[in-house]
């Protein structure tokens, strides 16, 4: 079968605003979830989930806090308002370049 | 952050001593809890499904993927114990009273000799002038006033625009003058260094917000 990899890299700062856009999460769950959404095509190594946290909360648009849960105490990531705005101008410019993509791809042969 | 404890992970220890490398000690802390925190949630994970704890361990870590990658990734968005120091430095020497009287002192020594060397040359005045009060007094200046500001906290990025701009003013005298005068064209090239290092953290700092996260406490004294 032929397989494509998929690299995430770029895109990955806007599956994590969108995974918290539902609520305030950490980082170990933010990863799981994203794999078991995208059902595990979008695979990623989860080390460099957390330079793209911290990126984001430094650009702003995410906020975290730790909490106390078990005995663990985990940080936890919320948008923020900007954090917000920049998802909803991810999502448009996404649509906008899928849309381009398969009017190449869908071209009839 | 992380009350977990991982006994038989020295590999994880590996991991983050490789991923923090050259970091400054509250975003190691920072990044060390995050990770262990995540490494014994994926063991956690591993283990509920069946796997044996060594293997689940090994997964777990595999996950994490390449230590180097992510270290590079955590270098471009936290601050290295280096740059700390440095602007550890900066504030220091911009906010420090007696340098500052030093600094006036020096550069109204500077601009006598500056002016009198003119003179002997008939060169004009006016632009010197300007430059040369741009230079070693208006931006010295506030330099001074940004950094001792306490609340909010002086504001790291504009320090160093300062810097940028200082030192850009001192080449354009300076390349003014070896125009003129034949002179201060080591002058230019050993005032010009600065640059090459203030502007890459100057772009820095902008990518990754503030700084203060990152800044160990208690050497944010300004004398």
């Amino acid at each position: 079968m032929y397989s494509v990899s998929v690299n995430i890299k770029g895109g990955l700062p806007a599956l994590i605003l969108q995974n918290l856009s539902r609520g305030p999460n950490h980082g170990y769950r933010i990863a799981q979830e994203i794999k078991q959404k995208s059902k595990g095509v979008l695979d990623f190594k989860e080390g460099t989930l957390y330079p793209s946290l911290h990126g984001l909360e430094g650009k702003g648009l995410l906020v975290s806090h730790t909490r106390d849960e078990n005995g663990r105490t985990r940080c936890y990531y919320e948008l923020t308002e900007k954090g917000k705005q920049a998802l909803a101008a991810e999502k448009q410019e996404w649509h906008r370049f899928s849309s381009a993509f398969n009017l190449i791809l869908q071209e009839a042969t | 952050m992380s009350g977990t404890k991982m006994p038989h992970a020295p590999k994880l220890a590996e991991w983050l001593e490789i991923a923090t490398a050259e970091l400054t000690t509250p975003a190691k802390k920072r990044i060390r809890l995050e990770i262990e925190e995540h490494f014994a949630a994926a063991v956690e994970s591993h283990t509920a499904n069946g796997c044996p704890e060594t293997d689940a361990q090994s997964t777990a870590l595999a996950e994490l993927g390449d230590a180097i990658a992510a270290a590079k990734h955590f270098r471009s968005l936290r601050l290295t114990e280096k740059e700390a120091q440095y602007i550890e430095r900066m504030l220091k020497y911009s906010g420090g009273w007696i340098r500052m009287l030093l600094y006036y002192a020096m550069s109204l020594l500077l601009c006598l000799c500056f002016f009198h060397l003119l003179k002997r040359h008939n060169a004009p005045v006016a632009f010197p002038a300007t430059a040369g009060a741009i230079v070693f007094f208006v931006i010295p200046t506030i330099s001074f006033f940004v950094s001792r500001r306490s609340n909010p906290k002086p504001d790291i990025r504009l320090l160093l625009l300062l810097q940028i701009l200082y030192t850009l003013s001192y080449m354009v005298l300076c390349i003014w003058w070896a125009v003129r005068i034949n002179l201060a064209m080591v002058g230019m090239l050993v005032g010009a260094w600065p640059i090459f290092r203030d502007l890459p953290l100057w772009h820095k700092l902008g990518k990754i917000g503030g700084v203060w996260q990152d800044m160990p406490p208690n050497e944010t004294i300004v004398s």
